[in-house]
């Protein structure tokens, strides 16, 4: 009885393997990419949430094939129907300002520590995002470091944001200048629920670090939605690859949902100029 | 029993070879829903917005319709037995719910004047109208009773204001969703299913100056107000106007409280701001509350009923406006002739 058994075991234990590998074998197949249709059109949305700046609205344009001259007309779309949804309630329709851009019909004032959705329809197909608009950072002890030439300070983080700093500084009438990107976006270990953070600018460019200069330079600190930190870190996935040890075409951190769609809602505060202690 | 183990092992092995070739699967979990009352607003402010304009409230003098009878297209929405008693000359009687099938029916170029016995129900209909996108359409400011004393009786303000009456100013409370409104679906096309809601609202009766179920009137107010300071707490009275509306007394005193107790003030569009647009207060009008809306004389809150109405909110307007402060102004009360029967 028990050789029936065995014999019976090894039979249905081969069967299975055999039905398995027959079951999995269509995934040997290779898709042959015809290069006429690598292009996929994909809607790109961009929006800035700037606490107690006015909202500049949503620009919705969509990828063009290679060769195709890039332009807000020929890459803007017209069909959208999008809103915006402030704190869970307030609902505030966007409108099509031209060239992709969909604006609120009054000005609109983006508040600081509120949360914002998007939702938007293109062609019947849902567009979402989320992002949360932190409060103006609290930044103190804003030094220079005169090893490496930069200006840190810190700040007073919690989970829900990420921070970066860039220098920037009064140049008389024409304004202010101010570092291109910053140097890192950090945010508090997760097991840290409010902390505090140091966070640096860029090093001042070498023709200001003169004694009678760099001490006028002032640190400037944003304080970004999290989703933010991810994007910064995956932002040169999809630059062209230069480097032949370097591997491109990883996914960049967008926080878009929606099919084929991609881009950046995001939401920040930027506090004002600190001046170095 | 260790063969077996043998067989299970190269079982998960083909399982976990040939894993790699689950392709990514396409975002489906994608935040999605159906806010008909924001396809309401944004639709209304892609025509030019009503509300919240310069043109609102759409109301003409007695004065200009007068001087303007020759070419001006007057519908009165009276009860045939009211347009008996007396009309304007060359009006036609027509009942609201056929409002829109008229309007229609005359040319854009032509001024259309709605009117009703005091301009309220009047005001009520013409704010649809102009949401249909009607911009030649004008209520007849306080309607009949502006055309000739014998229709003075009825204006019914009370000037009798209540004891607990005051000019302490009330918070606007937390921003709160729209009401869930449902569309005709008989209809396709965000347009046209607006145009159905507005047909629907249009079938409503604007008692004028009798309460119903858009109206109440200072009576009705005070049973609230009673109820308000104990434990009627589902109503939320808001004033719609100027400031001076809201805090004043009827002569710029500060000493004559301006307004019911727990009545919020939201700004009419004075050129700058207006607190009904969406970028501002107005969804801290609860959705969850039996509303009531007056203004000075009845004329704007009718059409904020009209507008809120669109949006969902149960919503009366409070007839003759705050009568208490306000008196019907002589200076819009003419003397014209009229004319008697059908």
């Amino acid at each position: 009885m028990s050789v029936f058994k065995n014999i019976l075991i090894k039979y249905a234990a081969a069967a299975l393997i055999l039905l398995t590998a027959v079951f999995t074998a269509g995934c040997d197949q290779v898709d042959i990419i015809e290069p006429v249709n690598i292009y996929k059109e994909n809607v790109v949305v961009r929006a800035e949430l700037i606490a107690n700046k006015t909202f500049a609205g949503v620009v919705f344009t969509k990828t063009l094939p290679i060769g195709t001259t890039y332009s807000p007309e020929t890459a803007g779309l017209r069909d959208i129907e999008a809103y915006i949804k402030v704190n869970g309630n307030q609902v505030i329709p966007l409108h099509n300002a031209g060239n992709g851009l969909y604006k609120t019909l009054y000005d609109y004032k983006i508040k600081q520590g509120t949360y914002y959705e998007l939702f938007a329809k293109h062609y019947g197909d849902p567009i979402y995002s989320k992002t949360y608009v932190p409060e103006v950072p609290n930044v103190r002890n804003v030094m220079y470091r005169s090893e490496s030439f930069y200006l840190q300070g810190e700040v007073q983080a919690n989970q829900k944001e990420a921070y970066g700093a860039t220098w920037s500084y009064q140049a008389g009438s024409s304004g202010e200048m101010e570092a291109g990107d910053f140097y890192s976006i950090g945010n508090l270990p997760a097991t840290s629920g409010t902390g505090k953070l140091i966070v640096r600018s860029l090093a001042i460019p070498e023709q200001y670090r003169g004694s009678g200069i760099f001490s006028k330079f002032d640190l400037k600190v944003y304080a970004f939605d999290k989703a933010f930190q991810n994007y910064f870190r995956t932002k040169g996935n999809g630059k062209a690859v230069e480097d032949s040890f370097i591997h491109g075409g990883d996914n960049i951190g967008w926080n878009i949902q929606g099919r084929n769609a991609i881009g950046l809602f995001i939401g920040y505060s930027v506090s004002a100029p600190i001046p170095q202690k | 029993m260790k063969k077996s183990f043998k067989y299970i092992a190269l079982f998960f092995f083909i399982i976990i070879a040939n894993s790699g070739c689950l392709k990514d699967s396409a975002i489906t979990d994608v935040v999605t829903e159906e806010n008909n009352g924001e396809k309401i607003i944004e639709y209304l402010e892609s025509q030019g917005d009503f509300i919240n304009s310069l043109q609102m409230p759409a109301l003409d003098s007695a004065i200009d319709v007068h001087d303007h009878l020759d070419i001006y297209e007057v519908l009165d929405i009276r009860s045939s037995t009211q347009f008996a008693a007396g009309h304007i000359p060359r009006s036609k009687n027509i009942e609201s719910a056929n409002l829109m099938g008229a309007v229609k029916s005359i040319s854009q170029n032509t001024i259309i004047i709605i009117v009703s016995q005091t301009g309220q129900a009047a005001s009520y209909y013409t704010g649809l109208l102009r949401f249909a996108g009607f911009n030649n359409v004008y209520a007849l400011r306080f309607g009949m009773v502006s055309w000739n004393p014998d229709f003075l009786g009825s204006w019914n303000s009370s000037t009798e204001p209540k004891e607990d009456f005051t000019n302490l100013a009330y918070e606007r409370p937390a921003f709160t969703p729209l009401p869930a409104v449902t569309f005709d679906n008989s209809v396709s096309g965000i347009k046209e299913k607006i145009l159905s809601r507005i047909q629907l609202l249009m079938s409503l009766s604007f008692g004028d100056p009798a309460t119903s179920s858009l109206s109440t009137n200072l009576a009705g107010l005070n049973v609230i107000y009673n109820r308000l300071d104990s434990t009627f707490t589902n109503t939320f009275i808001v004033c719609f106007g100027f400031d001076g509306l809201y805090i004043w007394g009827p002569n710029g005193q500060l000493d004559i409280p301006g307004h019911p107790p727990r009545a919020v003030f939201y700004m009419q569009f004075n050129g700058y701001v207006s607190d009904l647009r969406s970028t501002s207060y107005l969804q801290t009008i609860p959705s969850s509350k039996d509303i009531v809306v007056y203004s000075k004389y009845g004329h704007s809150s009718a059409f904020v009923v009209a507008y809120l109405r669109m949006l969902g909110y149960n919503v009366k307007s409070l007839l003759f406006g705050a009568g208490w402060k306000e008196d019907l102004p002589q200076a819009y009360l003419e003397n014209y002739a009229y004319d008697k029967g059908n």
